[in-house]
């Protein structure tokens, strides 16, 4: 009872206009940063930081998430639309989304993606508003071995990312991996691999190399094989948005896997260090694992593009549950969001719903309203965005470049990530000429830098012995799973040979 | 060389030398995994499928890239080099505008008018956004933009 009081506290807070106001310009501009290649939401929210110095710190913060949760609808237009992710939670998305825009689906893909991000957004509110505090608590009971253990379980899901041949696959995924140890070592302070150059030091900067790898090489393979390409330039003519809605049979394949996803997602928010992109990633894993027909995904399904989304979101809502009880931000975003309320004077910490509740539950309330004007704003936005794909191929490789280097190099500005940037879309046209899988190797570039930290932090907490892995039931849980996990292909191939047998006798 | 030929030899080196340098670095140091556990570990994973891709091989050779389609990914390439290269000379946004204009001219034999009415506009809307509102230092050159 006393939530829901809170709760109408925190509506009379955000239906104010100036803040609907805000909540909605900071949900525009997340969703621009968002689709720009290379400007993430860190970026966006430091960015837009000082000009929030003299308002008032309920109405900045609620812009300021406003544009952290937008910024998960903007990553995935560019993803879809041109196959470059906006930003890191958008690199699952680009894999079914581009391939529905290629299927002339563009608008569809558009459509579920904005619909999961908002029931993605939704769902991680409502568990935000019941259980944020007390889910803020159990996200601190993962320690590293339970983190080194649930990466242990993402990468043995490299095997259903693979490919027609599994060699090549854990080739891409063991590459990935070796790519990660690039940089100071984070434990000893010791160098590696870095060849003597300083701009390696905090390893292979990451969004460079997906930019370079998704969207480079796409230039790169619409040049190389310009006569594949020619007349598939236009694939999407009518742009309307009656058009854009998904069929009954892609909602009825997407509902299920938006929930779990959401559920998914909220929850790895929550664990500090983590944030949306890792989110994305398992929630595309688990629907490779339990979909019906796990061979679709990665070829234009939908319900790859829900998943993606819908746990990207519900990753920013959870991110904020230890950020405001415990005052841990669980992201890069809400790192500095804390800075900001700091600078606000305000502490966030479990005093704060105490001692804050307007403040609090105006940010929460807002989020309802925030999610629902983006919302609107990208479903409506999509018969104009889908003009991108009028442009001809002659006309959009140059200017696909053009946003590569521009987003590449506004991450650090460096130009040193624009080598980087060739190099990743040279070795992606290589990977895609030769079907050698890009996402295993992004998953473990991704993973690789908590996994070896995760990993060598639990052999310092026990001293050498291994056993701390199977010591603790979430770390063996976690294992377990991962184990059965690695044997399941193994024994359905066992069972299906051993049922085809007698019936292949049968017919002798 | 076919392409998962290729592909078997680089990862090979690659794997080796990550190998022998994770060694170098300490694979087990103070009763835990040192700098070199993971490339250690993961060095000798890629040097064992490598050998196993390159056997595949032997049996089939598997694709190749034709020389049209390495000049291409060369030409490619090397004006996106030489754009980034001229950024410290010509600035960041006259670069791209110079690049945008000599690809639609040379490769898609666009008249320079049309190339010019596709390009100016691009590199006005990325100037307003990157510049303008994000404040996004780009290198400067001659002309100070």
């Amino acid at each position: 009872m006393e939530i829901w009081n809170y709760l109408l506290l925190g509506f009379g807070q955000a239906l104010q206009p100036v803040n609907v106001l805000f909540a909605f310009l900071g949900g525009l501009m997340g969703v621009i940063v968002g689709a720009l290649p290379g400007l993430g939401s860190v970026a966006g929210v430091a960015l837009l930081l000082p000009l929030t110095f003299k308002m008032n710190p309920a109405t900045a913060i609620i812009m300021l998430a406003a544009l952290y949760y937008g910024n998960m609808f903007g990553g995935s237009i560019s993803a879809i639309l041109i196959n470059i992710p906006g930003d890191s939670p958008g690199v699952m998305t680009a894999l079914d989304g581009n391939q529905l825009a290629k299927q002339g689906r563009a608008g569809q893909a558009l459509f579920m993606a904005f619909s999961a991000s908002f029931c993605g957004g939704l769902i991680g509110i409502i568990i935000l508003t019941l259980m944020g505090p007390l889910l803020a608590f159990f996200g601190l009971k993962f320690g590293p071995p339970e983190f080194a253990s649930l990466i242990v379980l993402a990468l043995t899901s490299i095997g259903w990312l693979l490919g027609d041949n599994p060699v090549k696959g854990v080739i891409a995924g063991a590459v990935g991996l070796l790519l990660a140890t690039i940089g100071v070592d984070m434990i000893q302070g010791q160098p590696r691999f870095t060849f003597g150059l300083v701009n390696l030091s905090a390893g292979v900067p990451f969004i460079p190399f997906v930019i370079g790898l998704f969207g480079l090489s796409q230039v790169l393979l619409m040049q190389a094989h310009s006569e594949e390409f020619a007349g598939k330039e236009n694939p999407y003519q009518k742009l309307s948005l009656s058009s854009s809605f998904p069929t009954p049979a892609d909602w009825a394949r997407s509902a299920w896997t938006i929930v779990r996803s959401a559920f998914l997602g909220f929850y790895i928010g929550l664990l500090p260090g983590s944030g949306a992109t890792t989110a994305a990633f398992l929630s595309y894993i688990a629907e490779k694992r339990l979909n019906r027909n796990p061979e679709r995904l990665g070829k234009g399904a939908i319900e790859g593009v829900a998943a993606s989304e819908a746990a990207n979101n519900a990753a920013s809502i959870g991110a904020f549950a230890p950020l405001l009880s415990l005052g841990i931000p669980g992201s890069g975003t809400t790192a500095i969001l804390l800075g900001g309320l700091m600078m606000w004077g305000l502490t966030p910490g479990p005093l704060l719903f105490k001692e804050e509740p307007q403040f609090v539950w105006g940010l929460i309330a807002s989020m309802y309203v925030g999610n629902l004007l983006v919302a609107i704003t990208c479903i409506l936005a999509i018969p104009f965005l889908v003009y991108v794909l009028k442009v001809p191929r002659s006309v959009l490789a140059p200017i696909i470049v053009v946003i590569c280097l521009l987003g590449a190099y506004s991450v650090n500005n460096s130009v040193f990530d624009l080598w980087v940037m060739i190099f990743a879309g040279l070795l992606g046209y290589f990977m895609n000429r030769f079907s050698f899988p890009i996402p295993a190797l992004v998953l473990s570039l991704v993973l690789g830098p908590r996994l070896q930290t995760s990993i060598r932090q639990s052999f310092m907490m026990s001293h050498g012995s291994a056993l701390i892995f199977l010591n603790r039931p979430i770390s063996l849980s976690l294992l377990l799973i991962a184990f059965i996990l690695t044997l399941l292909p193994a024994l359905s191939a066992w069972q299906k040979k051993r049922r085809s047998a007698p019936a292949a006798e049968a017919t002798r | 060389m076919s392409g998962d030929r290729l592909a078997a030899v680089v990862s090979f080196v690659v794997g080796l030398y990550w190998f022998l340098q994770g060694l170098a670095y300490g694979y087990w140091i103070d009763m835990g995994p040192g700098p070199g556990f993971i490339p250690v570990l993961f060095g000798s994973l890629t040097v064992i499928l490598s050998i196993s891709l390159f056997l595949q091989t032997l049996r089939h050779k598997g694709a190749t890239m034709s020389a049209g389609e390495v000049r291409t990914i060369l030409l490619v390439s090397a004006a996106v080099g030489v754009t980034i290269f001229l950024m410290h000379i010509l600035g960041a946004f006259t670069s791209l505008g110079l690049f945008l204009v000599a690809w639609l001219c040379l490769l898609e034999h666009y008249p320079l008018l049309a190339a010019l009415k596709i390009a100016v506009p691009t590199i006005l809307v990325a100037y307003l956004v990157f510049i303008v509102w994000l404040q996004v230092p780009f290198p400067k050159g001659f002309f100070g933009f």
